[in-house]
């Protein structure tokens, strides 16, 4: 396949989203660098009048810089939920450090004796301000907003994981699917928004001396004219407000086939995995995408929504080995086979609640099941290899890596390194294939559609039936990757759309097609 | 025009100012002169107040400057700083228009104040349009100079004006200040730790130590009759010096020997100082000069031995 050909296509038909999504990403930056501006500056200048106060306002603003992004915006929500409010609010504290520091050393490194001479010379503290200490200390002022428009252009890509919208709905949107267009659709954008507000800057900042008075006023006007970009592509509505994740919404058993068989026309953002039930429970979004296994399911009263219509193919979960290591070590397969058909659809709902929800180690509760099944024997020592064990950036990943980590230990001599956490298909497919783990547990859908792109008639060959799939999805990875599929868990951690019960109940909702007859209902 | 009464100045437990009284007469020009840490920039820096007195009273023109806002009080005062403190953004114009424009003056007022003292302190126009710095050293000198006249101030502060300029440049612009036609009629309060200096721009001159004021009178008054060891010691390594600087040839003129064989000598004005004597013996490379009395039209010769045995008579008669 020609890889930039198909960029430039997939630019072309998405064009009118890259273009929404760009705008909301020009616009989510500058919202927030203006406020950043405006408390900033004057704290920068108050700091510089009151100097006790500079070394604990700098360390404060410090620190919120080094709160990482992802965690910061996770701290937002229980306190203001999702979408702009939370995004922007996260943004501007990152911006706020280089405003507040660059304007206060700006201001403090202006030459005491101008200082003096403007005040020997009868100029009031407002005049000295506005006319010396301001005027003098602008290339300073201005390469701290400079920094502070590329940190944010960067940031702004997470806010899609709070429903924001921005170029982060592709790049994370492509990173879950497996689709490298799809990453360098908003990547590439968002490269060189940077780049090309951190060059204007850099020309702002040099025209400075003379033509300041004019740059002053020109800064504010287009800082609030970029940041009501945000707004523009808010044209869209309905009743209900739906959020996906990004790798839902690219997919054909996801989005895209919801809009193809349910014709479902409903407003969506996007939105990470981490947060979407919370907010579904909290009624910031009426539904949501999410797994059928899930033990949020349970925690945050939601229900799923039948798929009368058959979109969402089985995703049976099953180790996934490279052969060469399962030849290297042949005891292996049998060891992780021992998990074989042992956790059903409720079983693996309960564990992923006692995770998710009560909070417990996913070791523990791995440990706790082997046991119950009478699978748990004590580590022996490690004297052959490494085995190295990926997961997915989910509970229900965690336990399962668990547990194969546990019956490695227990019945062989190898030793156990488990990388967790590698975010979504795409990375923990990519570190399987370049030999950085030698398995993790995937299910047989997300291989079908995401790793193997099948088409479209193979997929209609398959028909949706469990074994079929099952043994095309092993067949092609043999083939084409030299990666096993070992014997299926037993559960089918499927798509599923959600509501909550109650609302569902209300509307009398309990299929797909129920939804989109009331959303069409007007 | 400016009276300071008993002024002290506290930092804390430091005395900075302790106790200084003296009256600058219109028109005066008063030096402070003292090392570094002996009270002086305080005392210049309390008339404007930069610093506010600790105690004790200070008048401007009658008037209790404590009652006078401190900016309307500055911008009548002209102010003039080691480092000129011009503005780095501002153009020689715009920089020199900064007092007239706090005081709302029309821009066409402005603009012809500018070009006539450009004219005064003798700058070229052409630098109206360059930003400091640009200019040399001495020429942000007389453009802080230059900005401190702009609104005719009848005061002037100067902190270390020369302070910042290498030793020649300085010699030259000291020589040129004291003698620029719009300082003339200014009350003068100039700081200074450099004795040259103060011999040559002072009117009087008060020599300040530990916040007060040892000795203050004519520069010949300090040199030839100090008051304590404090003050002969200060001179004391630039004495020979100072007095070469400060005595002129119409003070020694009844020591020197009548004219005999020496027509050919160059003529030189008794209004000269010995300094300004030995200089024109070197440079035209003569042993006498001939001196004329500009009252009864008597001439006399001078020569080196004449020059220094008639300033030990000189100073011989003062101590009687």
């Amino acid at each position: 396949m020609n890889d930039e050909a198909g960029l430039f296509e997939f630019m072309r038909n998405q064009s009118g989203k890259i273009l929404d999504q760009l705008l909301q990403h020009i616009g989510l930056t500058f919202i927030s660098l203006l406020i950043a501006i405006v408390i900033g500056v004057p704290l920068g200048i108050f700091i510089s009048r009151k100097r006790r106060l500079a070394a604990p306002v700098l360390g404060i603003t410090g620190i919120l810089q080094t709160i990482p992004s992802i965690a910061l915006l996770g701290f937002m929500i229980p306190l203001l939920g999702i979408g702009a409010v939370p995004a922007i609010i996260a943004l501007f504290l990152y911006a706020l450090l280089p405003i507040v520091r660059n304007t206060y050393t700006g201001i403090t490194n202006v030459d005491k004796s101008v200082v003096e001479s403007a005040t020997g010379m009868g100029m009031t503290k407002n005049q000295i301000l506005t006319k010396v200490e301001l005027p003098l200390s602008m290339p300073v002022i201005l390469a701290g907003i400079r920094t502070a428009t590329v940190i944010n252009v960067g940031v702004a890509t997470l806010a899609s994981y709070i429903g924001a919208g921005g170029l982060g709905e592709f790049i994370f949107g492509g990173i879950a699917l497996n689709n490298t267009n799809m990453i360098l659709a908003g990547a590439i954008p968002a490269a060189l928004l940077a780049i090309f507000f951190d060059f204007i800057l850099s020309v702002v900042q040099k025209i400075n001396l003379r033509k300041a008075r004019i740059a002053i006023w020109l800064l504010p006007v287009c800082l609030i004219l970029l940041s009501s970009f945000y707004l523009l592509p808010d044209f869209y509505r309905s009743k209900m407000l739906a959020g996906f994740t990004p790798e839902f919404m690219g997919r054909n058993d996801g989005y895209l086939g919801l809009k193809k068989k349910y014709k479902l026309n409903i407003r969506t953002v996007v939105i990470s995995d981490a947060v979407k039930y919370k907010a579904a429970f909290e009624k910031k979004l009426d539904v949501i995408d999410g797994y059928s296994t899930d033990g949020r399911l349970k925690a945050f009263h939601l229900q799923v929504l039948k798929d009368d219509k058959h979109i969402f193919p089985p995703y049976y979960a099953a180790p996934v080995v490279r052969e060469e290591v399962l030849k290297q070590y042949p005891q292996l397969e049998q060891v992780l086979n021992q998990l074989a058909g042992r956790i059903n659809d409720s079983v693996m709902t309960e564990l992923n609640y006692i995770v998710d929800y009560l909070k417990q180690s996913p070791d523990k509760v791995a440990k706790d099941f082997l046991m119950d099944q009478r699978l748990y024997k004590n580590p022996l020592s490690e004297s052959e290899g490494v085995i190295r064990i990926g997961s997915k950036i989910f509970g229900e990943q965690y336990i399962l890596t668990a547990m194969y980590s546990l019956l490695i230990k227990g019945n062989t001599h190898l030793k156990v390194d488990t990388k967790t956490g590698l975010g979504g298909t795409k990375i923990c497919f990519d570190a399987l294939k370049n030999d950085q783990i030698d398995m993790y547990p995937e299910y047989t859908g997300t291989g079908l559609l995401v790793i193997l792109q099948t088409p479209d008639s193979i997929i209609s060959d398959l028909n949706g039936d469990k074994e079929k799939i099952y043994n095309y999805v092993n067949q092609q990875f043999q083939k084409k990757y030299a990666l096993k599929w070992l014997k299926p868990i037993g559960f089918n951690n499927t798509y599923a759309l959600m509501m909550r019960k109650e609302e569902a109940q209300n509307l009398n909702i309990e299929t797909i097609s129920d939804l989109k007859n009331y959303l069409s209902k007007k | 025009m400016i009276t300071l009464t008993d002024v002290v100045k506290k930092f804390g437990i430091t005395t900075a100012v302790a106790g200084v009284s003296f009256e600058v007469k219109d028109g005066e020009n008063v030096v402070l002169l003292g090392t570094s840490g002996c009270g002086k920039t305080t005392t210049l820096r309390m008339i404007n107040r930069l610093t506010e007195v600790s105690s004790g009273k200070i008048t401007l023109a009658g008037k209790n400057i404590h009652d006078i806002p401190p900016e309307e009080l500055r911008r009548n005062i002209g102010y003039v700083l080691q480092n000129t403190g011009l503005f780095p953004h501002y153009t020689t114009a715009e920089n020199m228009a900064i007092v007239p424009r706090l005081l709302k003056w029309t821009e066409e007022r402005i603009k012809k104040r500018i070009f006539e003292l450009m004219e005064q302190i003798r700058l070229p126009q052409n630098i109206l349009s360059l930003f400091p710095q640009q200019l040399s050293g001495g020429q942000q000198q007389r453009v802080g100079l230059a900005r401190a006249l702009a609104a005719d101030p009848p005061v002037l502060l100067m902190d270390e004006p020369f302070g910042a300029l290498d030793a020649i440049t300085r010699g030259d612009i000291t020589k040129e200040f004291s003698r620029l036609e719009v300082l003339k009629n200014k009350t003068i309060v100039l700081v200074t730790h450099d004795i040259r200096e103060a011999f040559e721009l002072g009117d009087r001159i008060l020599l300040m130590d530990k916040g007060k004021i040892v000795q203050q009178g004519k520069s010949t008054d300090l040199l030839f009759h100090p008051k304590t060891q404090f003050v002969s010691d200060f001179f004391a390594a630039q004495k020979m010096q100072l007095e070469l600087h400060s005595v002129y040839l119409k003070d020694i003129f009844n020591h020197l020997e009548n004219v005999n064989n020496k027509n050919g000598s160059p003529l030189i004005d008794e209004s000269k100082t010995l300094w300004e004597a030995i200089e024109l013996l070197q440079f035209e490379n003569k042993n006498f000069l001939q001196v004329k009395d500009t009252i009864s039209g008597e001439i006399k010769s001078v020569g080196y031995n004449s020059l220094f045995t008639g300033l030990e008579a000189l100073k011989q008669q003062r101590n009687e």
